[in-house]
């Protein structure tokens, strides 16, 4: 049965081969994806519960793990209604386009090093960084359509508000990683990562054996304070408390999103999630060494299908831990006035970015004079 | 396994098609699923209040496309400015390495340029939220 | 000319005649993020990444982003009564075409066209950077200086009109 298969794919033209491993890559990813996305709503309702000192979601099957599926049912049997007052068009794409960014971005995140001579990334493109910001930038267009779609007072205000708070923080991640890409020399993300592997060099040999992975973000105070930059930008472009501003429940009600109801709402929600499980894919593949475990040899590209498999298991926990701690922050933290968010964004990050980057560079060029 | 190596960007374009194409899928499958689903098997029960603009349960006032601040779009100026001068930051980056002491101080000038406008616009009281 | 190109040209120049038809503002201005989305695409087509790339993050997530702002700021989304076309429409297709014909013909009477271009290797990023701190260091600092005027520029007005409103 196996060779069969084997027999058949080798069978294959080259375009065959490719299309179907990355046919097969996508439905994997996407899959995965998915999953996460509904078992993240889960993750965030228990640890909410437990630091309220609730029980949470207990009810539909063992520890309430089939929530997501009865979520998922309800949201889809829900009246699909739409209000007198909307722009039709708008309100039934706006979901569409805040969903799809939040996927794409996984397109060039190397999410493993390799299963036999398959690269484990969907599109390793040179200049991956700049693909990655592109897409997030058009994140703001299913905010801002859903406000504008939306023909209400509140959800246009939280459009607005939140546009303008997702711009302000993009400007800031941008920045935060070209002292990152200063020290690599590389856009590719898959470079990059091959960048993060061994330990870190600065460390006295005194320690002995404790040691520290060669990722980015231990590399040095530079890259450090880019990794913090980029972290505050990725809870303010994924609007998650405490930048929570477009939802704003005290103030607008629940912001863009108020006029919508059934799937479309749950679209958004999924899309808020995938955002955030993205995004903290990025901040393992930027500043956490993606893939590579520096202990036992994991930081080479893997040459077996279990170690190609334990790669993408080192990957994925990197990312549950991220996804952990933003949800654990968001029942931590109270959420910043609007003013004080602008403020921090271009008073604060902006200018600290910019110095960065000089400091960085000066710094780099100190180093390679000597 | 005879497999071939593929590294050829058009086929990494192939793959970003794909998952383009797939990435709408999966917005557009579950809106047209419900959208059906609605249309032959849920009732529509539509009513003066259920379908009226949303406000706190208050009748909706005046127009919905309210007056806005202009601050709003002073962030947005000074962001499109700030974005172009990021993108000349990136090839900056990668070829930092090899770069001669010219091309150096040059670059220091150019982010010092940018420097200088966020400092304009912090003087002039623009990145103060009022 | 391959299927890709014209598709992609095809979406790029509908998309840009839809962006100066339309009436409501807002379709326009989306339409106008489809036109960027078909160039983005066409630099892509020559294998150009980084000016690809670029532009989906320039143009369409700043510049188009930009616009909607105006046009949701303003309230001038409001379908206007008035006809699209100003009275003179045909004169300035007219004008528009004379000067597209002048144009195409001294392009391709030009020796530029008939000399046999290189395939054009891909650009690195590297190579990108290197040409613009050595060969292009002088336009670099002038765009630099452009951009930081223009901000200022744009801001002066957008804040003049503000303190008139109050």
């Amino acid at each position: 049965m196996f060779d069969n298969i084997t027999n058949w794919i080798d069978g294959l033209t080259a375009m065959q081969q490719f299309v179907l491993f990355s046919g097969v890559k996508i439905f994997a990813v996407f899959g995965v994806l998915m999953t996460c996305v509904a078992y993240a709503v889960w993750v965030e309702r228990k640890v909410a519960a437990a630091i309220q000192d609730r029980v949470g979601p207990n009810r539909a099957g063992p520890f309430g793990l089939l929530q997501p599926a009865c979520d998922g049912i309800k949201a889809f049997l829900k009246e699909d209604f739409t209000p007198d007052h909307v722009r039709k068009a708008y309100f039934w794409i706006a979901p569409a386009i805040a969903l799809i960014p939040a996927l794409l971005t996984v397109a060039v995140i190397p999410f493993g090093s390799n299963l036999g001579a398959q690269k484990m990334v969907i599109a390793d493109l040179n200049v991956g960084i700049l693909y990655t910001f592109g897409i997030v930038s058009l994140g703001v267009y299913g905010i801002v359509l859903a406000g504008y779609a939306a023909n209400s007072k509140y959800p246009f205000i939280g459009g607005i508000r939140s546009s303008a708070q997702m711009v302000s923080y993009e400007l800031a991640m941008g920045m935060s990683v070209i002292p990152l890409f200063l020290w690599v020399g590389d856009l590719n993300l898959s470079q990059l990562v091959i960048s993060q592997q061994g330990f870190v060099g600065w460390l006295p040999d005194a320690l002995g054996s404790v040691r520290l992975p060669n990722w980015l973000v231990f590399q040095s105070p530079m890259l450090a304070l880019s990794f913090f930059i980029f972290l505050v930008a990725a809870f303010a472009e994924t609007n998650r408390t405490p930048f929570d501003l477009p939802e704003a429940e005290q103030e607008l009600a629940g912001g863009y999103n108020i006029e919508y109801s059934s799937i479309k709402f749950a679209l958004f929600f999924m899309g808020e999630y995938a955002a955030m499980i993205t995004a903290s894919a990025m901040m393992v593949t930027l500043f956490f060494g993606g893939w590579t475990l520096p202990w036992f040899g994991l930081d080479q590209p893997a040459t077996s299908i279990p170690g190609g498999l334990l790669h993408i298991g080192i990957f994925f926990v990197k990312v549950v831990a991220f996804v952990f701690t933003i949800v654990w922050v968001r029942w931590m933290w109270p959420r910043f006035r609007y003013d004080q968010l602008m403020d921090l964004g271009w008073r604060r990050f902006i200018p600290l970015a910019l110095v960065n980057i000089v400091v960085t560079a000066l710094w780099l060029w100190i180093r390679s004079r000597s | 396994m005879p497999l071939h190596e593929l590294s050829q960007p058009q086929d990494s374009y192939l793959a970003l098609v794909v998952l383009m194409v797939t990435a709408v899928g999966m917005a557009a499958v579950p809106l047209t699923l419900a959208w059906l689903w609605a249309r032959y098997f849920s009732p529509k029960k539509p009513g003066k209040d259920k379908n009226a603009t949303y406000e706190c349960g208050l009748e909706a006032k005046g127009d919905a496309w309210i007056q806005f601040k202009a601050e709003y779009y002073l962030y947005a100026i000074i962001f499109l400015v700030f974005d172009v001068e990021t993108i000349f930051l990136l090839p900056f980056a990668v070829a930092f390495t090899g770069l001669s002491v010219g091309a150096f101080v040059a670059m220091m000038v150019f982010l010092m340029l940018l420097v200088e406008g966020l400092v304009w616009a912090w003087t002039k009281g623009v990145l103060t939220w009022k | 000319m391959s299927p890709v190109f014209l598709i992609l040209a095809l979406v790029t120049l509908l998309s840009a005649v839809a962006a100066i038809s339309f009436r409501n503002l807002v379709h326009c201005s989306l339409s106008l993020v489809v036109t960027f989305a078909g160039l983005a695409g066409l630099y892509l087509q020559l294998h150009a990444q980084f000016v690809g790339f670029a532009q989906v993050l320039v143009y369409i997530g700043a510049v188009a982003i930009l616009i909607v702002f105006a046009i949701l700021l303003t309230r001038s989304a409001d379908t206007p009564n008035h006809a699209v076309l100003a009275p003179g429409w045909l004169v300035g297709i007219a004008v528009a075409v004379v000067v597209f014909g002048a144009l195409g013909l001294a392009i391709l009477k030009s020796e530029a066209i008939s000399k046999k271009v290189p395939a054009a290797p891909e650009a690195t990023v590297k190579q990108i950077g290197d040409a613009l701190m050595n060969q292009y260091v002088l336009p670099l600092e002038v765009i630099g200086l452009l951009l930081t005027a223009a901000m200022i520029g744009a801001v002066i007005i957008a804040m003049r009109d503000d303190k008139e409103a109050k």
